[in-house]
């Protein structure tokens, strides 16, 4: 039986799996002051609030899209602490290179500036193959590989008649983006 | 583990979406580590997947705070929506009924007016039993009143007639009362109520008061003297005033009659209401035995009379004559109801020489003869 108090938070699950994106606001706003507050309290500036809330909702929107998400608390309580981890590990990362200025001595993959420039330029890359395939592919390729849909939820979502022919829908579209991706990198290169 | 099995069975994104089996994670690592075209694509493959969850998360941040501001002057319009409804709500419930109120106020307002402008005074019912000029003056505008005026009655093209009607209206009011303040100061009524108390045969308040109305209306012509409460209060007072005058005087006439029967004393500082034979006996002593008090040796009370015993050996005996038995309450003393005349005795050496008589605050004795 559902509990009365997560009425409401049952209710924003299911707007989640419809994909009602207007949901994504609402729950910034609902939960801004609360997540504000804490990351102010703890010597955090309103704009690393901003962003550890967006990146919590963000990830509650994906975990409840890959069906990992399952409600024991309020999602306020979950959104927190999500928000919390987030804001604490870009602390961490922050300090560690504001104590040590030279950047060769980062030799990790995740804090190699390098590698980290690399990442961005191929995702600006993708970003921009991204916007020139059909909206169904985007969405698509989105929906499967940012929010981890399952096939059968794509197909729901997309009107596809079924799993599989989503399936079928999400190689050709890889290899449509790929295809630009190519070409794009071939252009580049004459 | 081949290149075609990889390829397949979607190797490269089940890795990268961490979808393999402990043992097929295993034999497809084994694979790549030694296939560079595999590990090319599973490259090519994770950067692709990168920049895709890359982009979704940037363009749903974006989407985000689009929302954001878009919930925001939502939440700014819906609190505007909010304080005008409210004030209409408020325009519609409190001010309109005001508005209705004040205009339909000075509509009757104006419309009163120009009926009593209309209709002389001499039409109102006269069984109302109140003063109407008191009324009409707590109504009638005052110099600083007519200053203020209600929006309806300054655009009133008729308010020159309803003022004149006003102004009519209060004059006459002012000549009727002028009427009835020129026979009503005290004055004035004495000498009329007098006459009407000499007039009935057993005078009262009642029928002195309406006498003495009625020579004063037919005196000075006015015709509502019966409907004026504040002339015939001030004549029931004047008739009281002069009806107890004349009883006074008549117990006083009576009074000075009897005296010429025997001697009066005041009884002020005794109760009339209880006739004690201890203060007859005084004052019996006091006034026709002089001697009788210097040498006053004791007073005795036996049975229902009191006894005053002289050095000289003589007696003075005050005691109720024939009095019924059920009357005598104490043995010395009765109510001033029960005493008659001739109800008091005094004895002198066993001889009746006096009888007292109770009139009003005195005590009249005389002597009587055996």
């Amino acid at each position: 039986m559902k509990k009365i108090w997560l009425k409401g938070d049952y209710r924003v699950i299911d707007r989640i799996r419809e994909n009602d994106r207007t949901v994504l606001g609402e729950l910034y706003i609902r939960y801004e002051r609360m997540v504000e507050r804490f990351i102010i309290k703890w010597g955090g500036q309103k704009e690393d609030a901003q962003d550890a809330l967006q990146e919590a909702v963000i990830t509650l929107w994906q975990k409840v899209c890959s069906n990992e998400f399952e409600l024991k608390s309020q999602i306020g309580t979950y959104i927190l602490g999500v928000a919390k981890n987030k804001w604490r590990s870009q602390r961490r990362v922050s300090n560690r290179f504001d104590r040590d200025a030279d950047f060769e001595k980062h030799e990790s993959a995740e804090l190699n500036p390098m590698e980290l420039y690399i990442e961005e330029e191929s995702h600006h890359e993708v970003t921009d193959a991204l916007k020139k395939i059909s909206e169904q592919c985007r969405r698509l390729l989105l929906m499967f590989y940012f929010e981890g849909r399952s096939m059968h939820d794509i197909a729901a979502l997309l009107n596809l008649s079924s799993p599989d022919v989503a399936k079928a829908r999400k190689y050709q579209c890889k290899k449509e983006l790929q295809k630009i991706m190519d070409y794009k990198l071939e252009g580049e290169r004459f | 583990m081949n290149c075609h099995e990889i390829n397949k069975g979607e190797f490269h994104e089940r890795y990268l979406l961490g979808k393999l089996t402990k043992e097929e994670s295993e034999a497809y690592l084994e694979h790549i580590s030694a296939c560079e075209k595999c590990l090319q694509e599973q490259l090519k493959l994770k950067k692709i997947i990168s920049g895709i969850r890359f982009a979704g998360k940037t363009g749903m941040k974006t989407e985000i705070e689009k929302q954001i501001i878009e919930l925001k002057e939502q939440s700014k319009n819906e609190w505007k929506y909010f304080v005008l409804k409210a004030a209409a709500v408020l325009i519609i419930a409190v001010f309109v009924p005001g508005l209705y109120y004040y205009y339909e106020l000075n509509f009757n307002e104006t419309v009163s007016q120009n009926n009593l402008s209309e209709s002389p005074i001499t039409e109102i019912d006269e069984s109302l039993d109140y003063d109407y000029s008191e009324i009409m003056d707590s109504e009638l505008p005052t110099e600083q009143d007519k200053s203020i005026k209600p929006k309806s009655v300054i655009n009133d093209k008729r308010e020159p007639a309803i003022a004149e009607g006003i102004r009519q209206e209060k004059k006459d009011m002012e000549q009727e009362r002028n009427k009835i303040s020129s026979v009503k100061p005290a004055q004035s009524a004495l000498p009329i109520v007098k006459e009407a108390i000499e007039t009935p045969a057993e005078p009262d308040i009642e029928t002195t008061t309406g006498f003495a109305a009625k020579r004063m209306k037919s005196a000075s012509s006015v015709n509502s003297i019966e409907q004026n409460p504040s002339i015939i209060l001030e004549l029931e007072d004047k008739a009281t005033e002069v009806l107890e005058e004349k009883q006074d005087e008549d117990i006083m006439r009576s009074l000075s009659e009897k005296k010429a029967l025997g001697k009066t004393y005041p009884l002020q500082n005794h109760s009339i209401d209880t006739i004690d034979q201890n203060i007859i006996l005084r004052l019996v002593t006091e006034s026709l035995k002089i001697e009788f008090i210097t040498n006053l040796t004791r007073t005795e009370q036996k049975h229902d009379s009191t006894y005053a015993y002289s050095k000289t050996g003589d007696i003075l005996k005050v005691y109720w004559n024939d009095i019924p038995e059920k009357y005598i309450k104490n043995s010395n003393s009765l109510s001033a109801e029960e005493i008659e005349n001739g109800k008091i005795l005094i004895k002198y050496n066993d001889t009746i020489e006096h009888q007292i008589e109770v009139i009003n605050n005195y005590i009249l004795i005389k002597a009587i003869s055996d």
